[in-house]
């Protein structure tokens, strides 16, 4: 597989505690990529660790083919970078801070810029500190995207935001991705937009990768299932089935290793006496959900 | 290149109010330099009090906004934290040291070379371009020290914080670690000085190019630490050694220095001692032990300061030796050009130091030993400059000193008349150091005895301090006080003038003495007459 990122072993400490922990991760050329995960999980020191914002402790990574402790300018040339945090020059209008941008870039899309600004109606005399938050996000990620580069990676992008500026971002995103040949990595809360956005999903917790695979291999191997009918708990609860709960009649739990020709044999073994049993598609925040609240042993069977 | 001048574009346009700031102190600077004269107190008092009063400050203000500047300059893209907006651009390494380093060369050197210029235009002292060179070195100096203080904090409120913190750690390190002696020398005087600049610079140089180059704090800040510490250490230590060597191989010729001897002389007689005759009070608590010397070979133009001693006084009675400290004013053979005091025999009483009565009565009938070094400050007579009292400002030319003369008279708070003589001298850098006094003579070279308690000395802290520091003209203010007048004698005689005498310390000079069996003897008056044997051995060393 052609990666845009391959992290190995990737590990950072903040003295005794371990925001990322061996990390192996692929992300392929071309994919959109959701990194997704609870706050806290180490999704911002991965990025940090792959822009060379911050030091490994352990472990390398490789963005675009370069280890990330060698990047240099030509290689941030073809990476674009927005984070949710990011401090952008507040002296400057918008159209001094692209213009200040575009000096750094030698195949800078000043046509892109000036449909982007369009677009997003960013008002070009405005000082970056007067503006909103959704402005400063637009005006950052004009200022990345408009060199087109080979990877955008976008830290939170849509945190906080309202859902007209998130779903604009998103459609630019998309629309761009159309016209370019280039990789997203973008780590969001905003699970309901990332799933119609992303080809590939990562999810971590407490710094440890749980998965990473194609979004459609993920949707198809989590299911919710409900049983209906008398029911007895199984002694003995299968690898992967997760969050199992009961209320009157029904039991609901969900499985991460749905396999059509595999998982209902499964299923009516475990529960003979059920009346009825459903295995439902789950949404991505339905899937990050039940992963955020599944025990460390349940986990630990991804 | 064209990213070195993007960068320098932004940061202009981002910091123009500073450099702004930093102009109008170069501004007052160079008005304070070139106009300000010796008594500012006087001039303060004026209409323009507060513009003058930032003049006189700008010596501070200067480089503090100097100092800030380069914060900001350095902060705009900061090393320390995870600013990521400048650390994932294609931002080179190189081009942003590059135009921090030109930055700094356009908006402090550009304006501080031409001050210097019109400041030595000005005074007519001439400037070689290799003075510039050493002086924005020193400049240079400075703001690498707060460039290393920069590259290691994120914002300017930690840079304040670190470079606080980092004074106290500095100031407390020399201080606890100084030796006594040291002291005599002052925190940044001479060589020790530069050479403890010097280690704080290239520790602060590695620093900030460490931090360029791998953003690696705690490193960096540990090279830091060491510079300090090992610059404190300079300080500390080597004051007193360094700058007495070096002044020893570069200051008085070495013959001359060779040829001077101390002699202890027992067979000195009332006629050539000038003693005071309070030290023989029978009522104080403390005797003063004297002892007459002189020096030999000693060339004419040439006068010696015993400035510090240590002599042991040492007796079958007294055990352990008592420690004195000795000192004494040893003047050149010559009587002072304008007749006063200051005129000395070659035969002098040194003050050995300060006995407790009880000891000096045990020890008055024992046999005592007088054995220590003497330190002392060669100097050689300048000549002198006669003019007529001024009754307006006139330039007077003292060795290398361009000076500009002033006689006010003003009542002192309570409302006594004085005198004060002013002098607002230069000279190109480095200092010659010379030491002025001044006199007052009448139309018969009379010296007229207003009683002067006349600050004769440029003071020390304008040659080490910051104005130095910025400009290649060293400027000394010196105030003459006459005190106060008779009440019968005329405002001013006519015809009076000035002569104002020159000394300049041309180096230190060490003599160990050994004098044998000594009887302490309790004198009066002006009265002397050496009791007992002085034997002075012929092992004695120089």
């Amino acid at each position: 597989m052609n990666a845009a990122i391959l992290t190995s072993g990737l590990s950072r400490r903040f003295g005794r505690s371990e925001a990322v922990h061996d990390l192996n991760l692929a992300v392929p050329v071309g994919s959109i990529f959701g990194f997704i995960g609870p706050n806290g999980a180490g999704k911002t020191t991965t990025i940090k660790l792959l822009m060379n914002i911050l030091e490994p402790s352990n472990g390398t990574a490789e963005v675009l083919t370069v280890p990330s402790r060698s990047l240099g300018p030509d290689d941030f040339r073809r990476i674009g970078y927005v984070s949710e945090n990011q401090e952008l020059p507040g002296w400057m209008t918008v159209n001094r801070f692209l213009r200040y941008c575009r000096s750094f870039y030698p195949n800078w899309d000043e046509e892109l810029e000036v449909r982007l600004l369009r677009r997003f109606n960013l008002p070009g005399q405005r000082r970056l500190k007067n503006l909103s938050r959704g402005m400063r996000m637009k005006a950052a990620l004009i200022s990345s995207i408009a060199y087109r580069p080979k990877l955008l990676i976008l830290d939170e992008p849509f945190s906080g935001l309202d859902p007209l500026v998130r779903d604009e971002l998103i459609e630019a995103i998309l629309e761009l991705a159309a016209e370019t040949e280039w990789t997203v990595f973008v780590s969001s809360h905003d699970l309901s937009e990332l799933e119609s956005v992303v080809s590939h999903v990562g999810y971590i917790e407490q710094g440890r990768l749980q998965f990473s695979e194609e979004l459609t291999s993920v949707q198809a191997r989590f299911r919710e299932v409900e049983i209906t009918g008398p029911a007895e708990m199984p002694v003995s609860w299968p690898t992967g089935w997760l969050r199992p709960a009961t209320s009157g009649a029904v039991t609901r739990f969900v499985v991460s290793t749905f396999a059509e020709e595999r998982t209902p044999e499964q299923i009516e073994s475990f529960f003979p006496d059920c009346r009825a049993w459903e295995a439902r598609p789950m949404s991505l925040r339905a899937i990050f959900t039940s992963m955020a609240s599944a025990d460390g042993r349940e986990r630990t069977a991804l | 290149m064209k990213q070195v001048a993007t960068i320098f574009r932004k940061d202009f346009e981002r910091l123009w109010p500073l450099w702004l700031i930093v102009l109008a102190f170069t501004g007052f600077h160079l008005f304070g330099v070139t106009q300000l004269g010796a008594n500012t107190s006087i001039i303060i008092a004026g209409p323009l009090s507060l513009f003058w009063l930032v003049a006189s400050l700008s010596d501070v203000l200067l480089p503090v906004a100097l100092v800030v500047t380069l914060a900001f300059l350095i902060q705009e893209e900061p090393l320390v934290g995870s600013n990521a907006f400048w650390l994932t651009r294609p931002y080179s390494r190189k081009a942003l040291v590059v135009e921090k380093v030109l930055f700094i060369a356009v908006f402090a050197f550009l304006p501080m070379l031409v001050h210097d210029l019109i400041a030595t235009g000005w005074f007519g002292v001439g400037g070689s371009a290799l003075l510039f060179i050493l002086k924005d070195l020193e400049l240079a100096g400075l703001l690498i020290c707060a460039a290393a203080f920069a590259v290691l904090t994120a914002g300017f409120g930690r840079f304040t914080l670190l470079v606080l913190v980092s004074a106290v750690a500095f100031g407390l390190l020399v201080l606890t670690t100084n030796m006594p002696d040291a002291r005599n020398w002052g925190v940044l005087s001479g060589v020790s000085g530069l050479l403890a600049w010097s280690v704080a610079a290239i520790g602060a140089t590695i620093v900030a190019l460490n931090q360029y180059r791998t953003r690696r704090v705690v490193i960096s800040a540990i090279i830091g630490a060491i510079s300090l510490t090992l610059a404190a250490l300079v300080l500390s230590y080597f004051p007193w050694n360094l700058a007495w060597t070096f002044k020893q191989w570069f200051g008085i010729p070495a013959a001359s220095l060779d040829q001077v001897q101390l002699i202890p002389t027992p067979d000195a007689s009332d006629a050539i001692l000038d003693r005071d005759s309070a030290s023989s009070d029978q009522t104080l608590p403390f005797r003063t032990i004297l002892y007459p010397f002189r020096v030999a070979g000693l060339p004419n133009d040439v006068s010696l300061d015993l400035f510090r001693g240590r002599t042991e006084l040492k007796s079958a009675s007294a055990s352990p030796p008592l420690v004195l400290g000795t000192h004494a004013f040893f003047r050149n053979h010559q009587p002072l050009p304008h007749g006063g005091s200051g005129g000395a025999p070659d035969k002098q009483l040194v003050t050995i130091g300060m006995l407790p009565r009880l000891d000096f009565e045990r020890l008055s009938n024992s046999k005592v030993t007088l054995a220590g070094s003497a330190y002392f400050e060669a100097y050689r007579d300048l000549k002198q400059v006669r003019v007529p009292l001024p009754d307006r400002e006139i330039p007077i030319l003292i060795d290398r000193e361009r000076c500009r003369m002033l006689a006010s008279q003003v009542p002192d708070r309570n409302f006594e008349k004085k005198l004060f003589i002013h002098l607002n001298c230069v000279e190109l850098e480095p200092p010659s150091g010379i030491l002025m006094a001044a006199s007052l003579v009448d139309k018969d070279e009379t010296p007229i005895w207003w009683h002067s308690t006349g600050v004769s000395e440029s003071s020390p802290a304008a040659s080490y301090s910051l104005p130095s520091l910025l400009s290649p003209v060293h400027q000394s203010s010196i105030t003459f006080e006459f005190g106060r007048q008779p009440s019968d004698a005329p405002s001013i005689p006519e015809g009076t003038k000035v002569i104002i005498s020159a000394r300049k310390p041309i180096g230190l000079l060490r003599r160990d003495f050994l004098i044998e069996d000594v009887r302490l003897k309790d004198l009066e008056g002006m009265s002397w007459k050496q009791r007992g044997t002085a034997n002075y051995p012929a092992a004695m060393t120089h």
